[in-house]
């Protein structure tokens, strides 16, 4: 009996410290872990990405969370019937964007009708979180920002959500769009200037 | 460095793109134009709103539906393995079965190979001694050294008595 007790203890102990160790394994190592038929190391993939991967479509989804989060699911779902499509000498998170870049063009060309219908609610929610954490003149700065954002094409919204969101470098986001880098700057460029035209044009209307 | 080639420069300069050299010449150029430091502040400032703009956070059951969801493809995965077993093996007997029925017997099997192995002139001459049985004759044949490479005549051929 005390045995049999100690032996279930120690099992726990192992199944509890291998868990810890593998929360410090890079994503890379997790992926090749669950490759390998761990599940626990894709739990943990989604623990580390869901957030992000979530954020980055919520805002090419003109910030409808429902559509954002069935989306994001879909990333998840897709990373766990094919992890052998992740190639270990690439960076996860170049990976896992790179899925979701594609899951939400799929989307738009799918079901663009109905995102246009639903263009006018964009931004009562995000602007009502947005009077908790700043001051008014921010408030109508932000409220200009997603105005213009939201008119921008999808392609566009996602080279600058990459850039000034997620701070991925101009390599990295070559890597995601599938695109050169010397294309990531000039198109950089030129979303940035058509923001900041837009911007001004709506800060001067309010 | 002059103004067409900062202003070209910003975007790299303001995602710290730049190598250092040109950085530093950036920079002190950036020092003395008020015209490139006011299309700088522009492009810091779109960068600055997004990296603050709020979002709001995910339902909590998230990742408690993925797991339902991948339990169910799991699920789903296993029962298109067993019936993919169940159709491999339901095709192999059915290839097993037609095998057998077309696949000679043993006494055909046995048939083949006495006829495979045996003499060619023992065999031609059993098929015309039997041939002349049923034609109710009978054969007299005469075969000289054969050994020494002679033939066989037939010296009388003659109704069975």
């Amino acid at each position: 009996m005390a045995s049999a007790l100690k032996e279930a203890l120690l099992k726990r102990f192992n199944r509890s410290s291998k868990n810890e160790w593998l929360k410090q394994l890079s994503d890379e190592a997790l992926m090749k872990s669950y490759i390998n038929g761990s599940y626990h190391s894709y739990e943990l993939i989604v623990k580390r990405y869901k957030e992000r991967v979530f954020k980055f479509i919520y805002f090419q989804v003109k910030q409808q969370q429902q559509d954002a989060e069935d989306l994001t699911q879909e990333v998840f779902i897709q990373l766990y019937r094919k992890p052998n499509n992740f190639r270990v000498e690439s960076t996860f998170s170049t990976y896992i964007f790179a899925i979701a870049k594609n899951i939400v063009l799929n989307h738009h060309r799918t079901v663009s009708r109905r995102i246009k219908s639903a263009d006018n609610s964009i931004t009562t929610d995000i602007i009502d979180e947005a009077c908790m954490h700043s001051n008014m003149v921010n408030i109508r700065q932000q409220q200009a920002y997603i105005n213009a954002f939201n008119q921008l094409n999808v392609e566009d919204q996602q080279i600058i959500y990459l850039a000034d969101k997620e701070c991925f470098s101009y390599l990295q986001i070559g890597s995601i769009l599938d695109i050169k880098t010397g294309t990531v700057r000039s198109r950089l460029s030129a979303v940035r200037a058509k923001l900041t035209n837009q911007l001004r044009g709506q800060l001067n209307e309010m | 460095m002059k103004c067409n080639i900062v202003l070209n420069l910003l975007d790299s300069y303001a995602d710290n793109e730049l190598d250092d050299a040109t950085y530093l010449s950036a920079e002190d150029h950036l020092k003395t134009c008020d015209s490139c430091q006011t299309q700088l502040n522009d492009i810091k400032q779109v960068k600055q709103l997004l990296l603050n703009l709020p979002s709001p956070s995910m339902n909590t059951s998230f990742e408690k539906n993925l797991q339902l969801k991948t339990k169910e493809l799991k699920n789903k995965q296993r029962i298109h393995w067993s019936l993919s077993l169940a159709a491999s093996i339901m095709l192999l007997l059915v290839i097993g079965n037609t095998w057998l029925e077309l696949a000679p017997t043993d006494v055909e099997n046995q048939e083949y190979s006495k006829n495979v192995q045996a003499d060619p002139f023992e065999l031609d001459i059993n098929n015309f001694l039997n041939s002349t049985q049923m034609a109710d004759i009978t054969l007299t044949m005469e075969c000289e050294e054969l050994s020494k490479g002679g033939n066989c005549t037939f010296s009388e051929i003659s109704p069975k008595s």
